[in-house]
């Protein structure tokens, strides 16, 4: 079953073609991690995808629904995507588990004290028990993330987004949220990943794509991209981040 | 390369807790400033006021004002002090209120509108009709700004005077006079368009990032605005809003001028005037004004720092927090 599906998806930014029609699928289960130079696209591709930014042209379907129309709430697409950004983007002034608790409360209308328990049980989930009271600012920058992936979690997604969930850490830290995104998708979560950490794209992914000015070069296994890639673009940028 | 240890720059913030590094002991050797440790603003504080005071008395040994009169007509100043703050309470507390959305359509006005919510349509208006109407929204708050801040509150103040005096003059509302609630509106007025512009400041400082998050969490722009940057621009804004509200207290002495006896009013009319202790009197506003503005801003910086969130708000970030706050 796809969950997310793109369809000729355009945008631009005054005269910069940031994406040219773009298709994707992802299927229900499955971890597509999307490469790419800077500037190719990666992120505009999510952020149209959550809708965030609203797209020139084109369709996205969650789960055969199409959500960029005009008579779908973005708010109710939104909420049904979950989204990790690059910067965390925690609410600084709520703790660990208020953070999680906003979404539950306000988008899903929980009752606050059901909302607690499953803000605590998911913010357990990424081993983060000890840390239900402490402010943003207090936490590490692994442990942000995984709060940040705990909120969007506790939203019961279809998908999860993840916008470069490491490359604002510190070495030390990456490893911890990698390993909270793999027991992710070993527990069968759909997930689209942009990164650039080659072993949880080799371990996790099950397709990886390659993105360049726009477009989507290039598709396949993480063996086939990796070790066998056909485009002279994929060839050059693989040949640069493996080394 | 050997480690050193940068002594910090004196601050005047008030350091309950000796500042330490988020994680490890704090830096050894270090040299303490006089503005470091626990309670020592104080000292500086304190002997600012004993220096007055001792002016005060020395000023009062020479002759040159009577101190016995003083403290005799101070308690006399008890009710219209009680006029002045009630007029800057009430005042300040409804111009908050008329500020929010002021401020709202001020920060979040045409140039960002058509960026961030026009898919979101909110109050259910779409395209031309709200774009219209937030530009004339946004033009009126500009306007509105821009003649509170570019006119003296005197004129402000005595320009509401007539209109009452010559619509309704004899007006008398729960037991107070036209000239009472001419004062009040005026003053209401004055300190809606500044705490406007200093909501609008904290509104804007806002990341926009945390907005991001709570769109990608499904929430409305409302629940955001009200969940996300309301409570955190407030936090932003204490340190200006307190400034505006001892201004406020300021700007009510000129409240006199339209008959009303508060506490300018009563010192300049009755102590120097029908006494004729004109010296007296200065010292007795001295003290009042002073003592209510110190407890004030005290207070404010106590709630400030009890409720302090580490990370957000105008307080150093990187002071540790109270142990009751720290996570459980």
């Amino acid at each position: 079953m796809t969950v997310l599906r793109v369809r000729a998806l355009n945008k631009s930014f005054g005269d910069l073609h940031v994406l040219h029609d773009v298709d994707l699928d992802v299927e229900k289960g499955e971890v597509l991690c999307i490469i790419g130079p800077s500037g190719s696209g990666k992120s505009t591709l999510l952020r149209c995808t959550n809708l965030l930014i609203p797209p020139d042209s084109g369709e996205v379907f969650l789960d055969g629904v199409r959500v960029n129309d005009p008579a779908v709430r973005p708010e109710w697409v939104r909420q049904q995507i979950g989204t990790v950004f690059q910067s965390f983007n925690l609410f600084t002034h709520l703790t660990a588990v208020r953070n999680v608790m906003l979404g539950l409360v306000h988008v899903k209308k929980m009752d606050r004290k059901s909302a607690r328990v499953k803000a605590v049980l998911e913010l357990e989930r990424v081993g983060l028990k000890d840390k239900l009271d402490a402010y943003p600012a207090q936490l590490s920058g692994g442990q942000q993330q995984r709060v940040a992936i705990a909120r969007a979690l506790a939203m019961d997604p279809k998908v999860m987004l993840f916008d470069e969930p490491t490359s604002a850490l510190d070495p030390e830290f990456i490893h911890e949220v990698l390993d909270a995104m793999g027991q992710l998708a070993r527990d069968g979560m759909t997930m689209v990943v942009v990164s650039h950490e080659m072993g949880f794209a080799r371990e996790a992914a099950h397709a990886i794509a390659f993105m360049d000015h726009g477009r989507i070069l290039e598709q396949g296994t993480p063996e086939e991209i990796f070790d066998r890639p056909g485009h002279e673009r994929t060839k050059a940028f693989v040949g640069k981040i493996l080394r | 390369m050997t480690a050193t240890v940068q002594p910090p720059l004196p601050d005047d913030l008030d350091r309950s807790v000796p500042p330490a590094p988020p994680d490890g002991p704090r830096a050894p050797g270090r040299i303490r400033t006089a503005f470091e440790g626990p309670g020592r603003p104080w000292i500086l504080g304190a002997a600012t006021l004993a220096g007055g005071a001792a002016a005060f008395f020395l000023m009062g040994a020479i002759g040159l004002f009577n101190i016995p009169f003083i403290l005799r007509e101070l308690p006399q100043g008890l009710g219209p002090a009680e006029t002045s703050l009630g007029l800057t309470m009430l005042a300040f507390a409804f111009g908050f209120f008329l500020a929010q959305p002021l401020a709202i359509v001020r920060a979040f006005g045409p140039a960002r509108w058509s960026r961030t919510v026009t898919a979101t349509s909110p109050l259910g208006l779409k395209g031309r009709a709200a774009n219209v109407l937030v530009r004339a929204a946004y033009g009126v708050a500009t306007g509105y700004v821009a003649i509170i801040r570019g006119t003296p509150a005197l004129v402000q103040i005595l320009l509401v005077y007539y209109v009452f005096l010559f619509t309704e003059p004899t007006l008398v509302l729960f037991g107070e006079s036209s000239a009472f609630w001419a004062g009040l509106v005026a003053l209401t007025i004055n300190t809606t368009g500044y705490q406007a512009e200093a909501l609008r400041g904290g509104f804007q400082s806002v990341d926009r990032t945390q907005v991001d998050a709570g769109r990608s969490l499904g929430m409305s722009t409302v629940q955001i605005f009200g969940r996300v940057t309301l409570p955190q621009g407030l936090r932003l804004v204490t340190l200006p809003l307190a400034n505006e509200w001892i201004s406020t207290f300021k700007t009510s002495t000129l409240l006199s001028y339209i008959t009303i006896l508060e506490l300018f009013g009563w010192a300049r009319s009755s102590v120097a005037y029908y006494l004729g202790r004109p010296l007296e009197a200065f010292v007795i506003l001295t003290i009042f004004y002073l003592a209510i503005n110190i407890t004030v801003s005290r207070s404010i910086t106590y709630i400030e720092k009890r409720r302090r969130i580490p990370g957000l708000g105008s307080l150093a970030p990187e002071l540790p927090l109270r142990p009751a706050r720290r996570a459980a």
